[in-house]
C-alpha cells in the first residue's frame, strides 16, 4: 500500500521508535495496573462477602422470637445456608492483658477477678490473681454470635491470626468439667498478643472486670460503626451486656452473595413486618465498594495520564514532521495525491505505532504483572490480598487496545489535516 | 478548426499587500488575459520575473486556484475602524484545461484530474529524496492506483528510454542536476498526460544539459505529440537546440514583442 510506504519515509524511523516506546510503556503499565488493582478488588470484595452475614434482620426481640423467624425464613427461604440469631451492642469496654498468677483469693467477692478450680464439691482449692500490663478503655461493638455445626454465620476464620477452633466461644469448661473463662476474638490493634488471659470490663454494665480467654485477633474488614470488634458466644454476650435471652439481629449467609438484594426483599416480603429493618451486604458495603471504585478511577486516571503524555508526544512528533515535510507534501499533492490519501498517510502511521505500542505493551504488561506478583507477593499478602493472581481479561485488554488506539488517532487528525491544508505552491517554494 | 487544450479567457489576478489590517498596495498581474494552446503544441511562455509566469502555470495546472482566496479582515478606510474582509488574492476569469472547466474541480477530482492530465517538471526537479529514482517515477502511477509491478515496470521502461536504467535503484542525491532532472520528467510522463507544464525545467542546470533537457522536451513533443507549455526566461537556451522547429509559439506575459 502506496500509503504506508510514504509513511514509512515521512515520519523518521527513529521518531516512530521513541514512539512505539512511549506506547508500549503507557500500555505496559496500564495493564499492570489493572491487573494488580483487580486482584485487590477481587480479594476485598471477597473479604466484604464472605466475612460479613450476606443478609440481617434487625430488631430487639426475645430469644424465642427470633427463633421463630428463624424458622419462617428457613421454611420460605430455600437459598438460605446459615441463619443465626445475634446480640449486637457499642459500649465503653476496659480491655487489660493480664499476667495470670497463682495467688490467693483473698475474699469471696473477688472471685469475678480470680480463676478459680473446683473438686466437684464447690469447695475452692485453688484461686488465681493477675497482675495487668496494659490497659485500654474504648468504645467498642461486642458482638454475640451462635454457632451452627461449629461454623458461625460470619465467616471470619481466614481473619484470624491465632486459634482458628471458633468453638472454644462456646466452651464454658474443660474435659474435666473446670469451668474456662469466655472466649473471645478482638480486633487488632488494640492488643498485638495472640492469645492469653484477658480481664474485660463493660463499663456501667458490670461491677467488676471479668476474665476471658483472648483465642485470636481479627484482622481486617471488620470494623463496624468505626468501633473495634469483639467477639464472643451469644450466650456471653447476653450475660455480660445483661441481655438475658434478648437478641437484635438474625444474620444469614446464602449460597448466592450476589443475589442478595433480591432475597432480602424475598424475606422482607415473607415477614410482611415494617418493623422488621434487612440489609445485605451489598447494600452495607455500599461505601467501601464506592471507595475502591474511586481508587480504581484515581489509579487510571494516572495511567491515563501516562498516556495523554504519549499522545502528546506523537502529536507534536507529527506536527514537526508535518512542518518538516511541507515540501513532499507538496511534490505529493502536485503529482494528484488525494487529501484522504495524505490522511491516510498519518494515521496509518499512528495506527501502526499504536498497533505495535498495544501489541508489545500487552505482552510486557502481562508478563510484568506475573514478575511484580512473583516478587512482592509476600507484601502484596501482608497487604491482606490472599494468594495474589494477576486478574486480565480479554475484556480489560479489549478496553486498553482501543482507548490507546483510539487516542493516538485522534492525536494524528490535527497533524493530518495540516498536512492536508498545505498549499502546494508555498510547499514547492519552501 | 482545431481545438484547445488550454483555453483561457479573461483571467484576471490581482495581489493585494495587507500589513496590520490596512491595504496597503495592489498588483495586478493579469489583467483581461486571454491564452489558448493547442493539442500538441509545444509553448514557451517567456517574460521578466515577477510577471506571472509560474502563476499561469499553477493555475493551468490545478495547484493554484482562479478566484479569490485568503480572505483577511482590514478596516474599510483610515477613518473607520470597522472591519470588513477582503482576499489577499483576488482572481476570475476563464480556464479550461482539456475540456475541463478546472474552477468545478474540488477534492478528491482535483487531484485525479491533476494525476491523469497533468505532468508537472519544476525548476529544481522536486523529487523526494527518501525514494530512488525508479520508485519516484513510479509514484503517480501508484498514486493513480495502478499495481505497483506495473508501476514499477513503465518507470523502468520510462528510465530505459531516457537512457538512465542504469540509475533505477539510485537516490536523488547521488545524481547529477541533468539526471534528476530527467527523472523529474519521466515521473510526469509515467501517467501519459495530456500536457506537461515546465516551469524553469533547465533554469538550475550546468549549461551543458540545459540543452540536452531542451532536446529531450522537443523529442517528446515531436515523437509523442505531447503538448508542453514551458514557462522560462532563457529564450537563448531554447534558438541554441539544434533541432530544426523548436517552439511553435512564444509567449510574452508582457504583452512586448518577441523576436524569432
Amino acid at each position: 500500500m502506496l500509503e504506508l510506504t510514504l509513511s514509512k519515509y515521512l515520519i523518521k524511523p527513529i521518531y516512530s521508535i521513541l514512539l512505539t516506546l512511549g506506547a508500549i510503556i503507557g500500555v505496559a503499565s496500564l495493564i499492570i495496573i489493572l491487573s494488580l488493582f483487580y486482584n485487590y478488588y477481587l480479594s476485598s470484595e471477597k473479604v466484604f462477602m464472605g466475612i460479613h452475614p450476606h443478609i440481617e434482620i434487625n430488631k430487639e426481640m426475645s430469644s424465642q422470637e427470633g427463633q421463630k423467624v428463624i424458622n419462617r425464613i428457613k421454611h420460605h427461604i430455600a437459598d438460605v445456608i446459615n441463619i443465626q440469631p445475634a446480640l449486637y451492642v457499642k459500649v465503653r469496654t476496659e480491655i487489660s492483658e493480664v499476667n495470670r498468677t497463682k495467688a490467693f483469693c483473698i475474699e469471696q467477692d473477688d472471685l469475678m477477678r480470680c480463676h478459680t478450680k473446683s473438686d466437684g464439691t464447690g469447695k475452692l482449692h485453688t484461686r488465681y490473681g493477675f497482675s495487668i500490663k496494659k490497659k485500654q478503655l474504648t468504645e467498642m461493638i461486642v458482638k454475640g454470635i451462635c454457632l451452627e455445626n461449629g461454623k458461625p454465620v460470619m465467616d471470619f476464620q481466614k481473619l484470624i491470626n491465632g486459634s482458628t477452633n471458633i468453638k472454644r466461644i462456646e466452651q464454658y469448661e474443660d474435659t474435666n468439667h473446670n469451668p474456662l473463662p469466655p472466649g473471645f476474638y478482638l480486633e487488632q490493634g488494640l492488643f498485638n498478643a495472640l492469645s492469653g488471659y484477658f480481664l474485660v470490663h463493660f463499663k456501667g454494665l458490670e461491677k467488676r472486670k471479668k476474665q476471658y480467654w483472648l483465642n485470636g485477633l481479627l484482622d481486617m474488614g471488620t470494623k463496624k460503626g468505626k468501633c473495634p470488634l469483639i467477639v464472643m458466644s451469644l450466650p456471653s454476650a447476653q450475660y455480660a451486656l445483661d441481655k438475658k435471652n434478648r437478641i437484635n439481629t438474625i444474620e444469614i449467609r446464602i449460597k448466592q452473595p450476589y443475589k442478595a438484594e433480591k432475597i432480602s426483599q424475598h424475606i422482607k416480603d415473607t415477614l410482611n413486618d415494617n418493623s422488621f429493618s434487612v440489609e445485605n451486604w451489598i447494600q452495607k458495603e455500599k461505601a467501601s465498594f464506592t471507595f475502591l471504585t474511586i481508587i480504581k478511577w484515581m489509579l487510571f486516571s494516572i495511567v491515563f495520564s501516562i498516556s495523554v503524555v504519549a499522545a502528546i508526544s506523537i502529536f507534536s512528533t507529527l506536527y514537526l514532521t508535518v512542518l518538516e515535510n511541507r515540501k513532499k507534501i507538496a511534490i505529493l499533492k502536485a503529482l494528484g495525491m488525494k487529501d484522504v490519501s495524505i490522511y491516510i498517510i498519518f494515521l496509518l502511521k499512528t495506527l501502526t505505532i499504536g498497533l505495535m505500542g498495544t501489541g508489545l505493551g500487552c505482552f510486557i504488561g502481562y508478563c510484568g504483572s506475573h514478575g511484580f506478583i512473583y516478587l512482592f507477593k509476600e507484601s502484596l499478602e501482608k497487604l491482606g490480598i490472599e494468594n495474589p493472581q494477576p486478574h486480565l481479561s480479554m475484556y480489560d485488554i479489549c478496553v486498553v487496545a482501543v482507548f490507546t488506539i483510539g487516542l493516538f488517532l485522534l492525536t494524528a487528525i490535527v497533524p493530518a489535516h495540516n498536512a492536508v491544508k498545505i498549499d502546494p505552491i508555498e510547499g514547492l517554494n519552501q | 478548426m482545431e481545438q484547445s487544450i488550454i483555453n483561457i479567457s479573461n483571467l484576471n489576478r490581482k495581489y493585494n499587500l495587507i500589513e496590520g489590517k490596512r491595504l496597503v498596495s495592489s498588483q495586478q498581474v493579469f489583467e483581461n488575459l486571454n491564452f489558448s494552446v493547442k493539442r500538441g503544441e509545444f509553448v514557451a511562455v517567456v517574460g521578466p520575473s515577477g510577471c506571472g509566469k509560474s502563476t499561469l502555470l499553477n493555475i493551468i495546472g490545478n495547484l493554484d486556484s482562479v478566484g479569490n482566496k485568503n480572505y483577511v479582515k482590514i478596516h474599510q478606510s483610515q477613518d473607520n475602524d470597522k472591519e470588513i474582509r477582503i482576499p489577499e488574492i483576488e482572481g476570475d476569469g476563464l480556464v479550461i484545461v482539456n475540456e475541463q472547466d478546472i474552477r468545478k474541480l474540488k477534492g478528491s477530482r482535483k487531484a485525479q484530474f491533476i494525476n491523469k492530465n497533468i505532468g508537472f517538471i519544476f525548476q529544481f526537479h522536486h523529487l523526494i529524496p527518501e525514494l530512488t529514482a525508479l520508485q519516484n517515477i513510479a509514484l503517480p502511477m501508484q498514486i493513480n492506483g495502478q499495481p505497483k509491478r506495473i508501476a514499477f515496470q513503465t518507470a523502468f521502461s520510462l528510465l530505459k528510454e531516457m537512457d538512465m536504467e542504469r540509475h533505477a535503484n539510485r537516490k536523488p542525491e547521488i545524481l547529477s542536476g541533468g539526471e534528476k532532472q530527467r527523472v523529474a520528467i519521466a515521473r510526469a510522463l509515467i501517467n501519459s498526460p495530456a500536457i506537461l507544464l515546465a516551469d524553469e525545467p533547465t533554469g538550475s542546470l550546468h549549461p551543458q544539459f540545459k540543452k540536452d533537457i531542451i532536446n529531450l522536451f522537443i523529442r517528446l513533443n515531436l515523437e509523442k505529440n505531447i503538448t508542453i507549455v514551458m514557462v522560462t526566461h532563457d529564450v537563448d537556451s531554447l534558438y541554441n537546440s539544434s533541432k530544426k522547429l523548436i517552439i511553435s509559439r512564444l509567449f510574452s506575459l508582457t504583452g512586448a514583442p518577441v523576436i524569432l
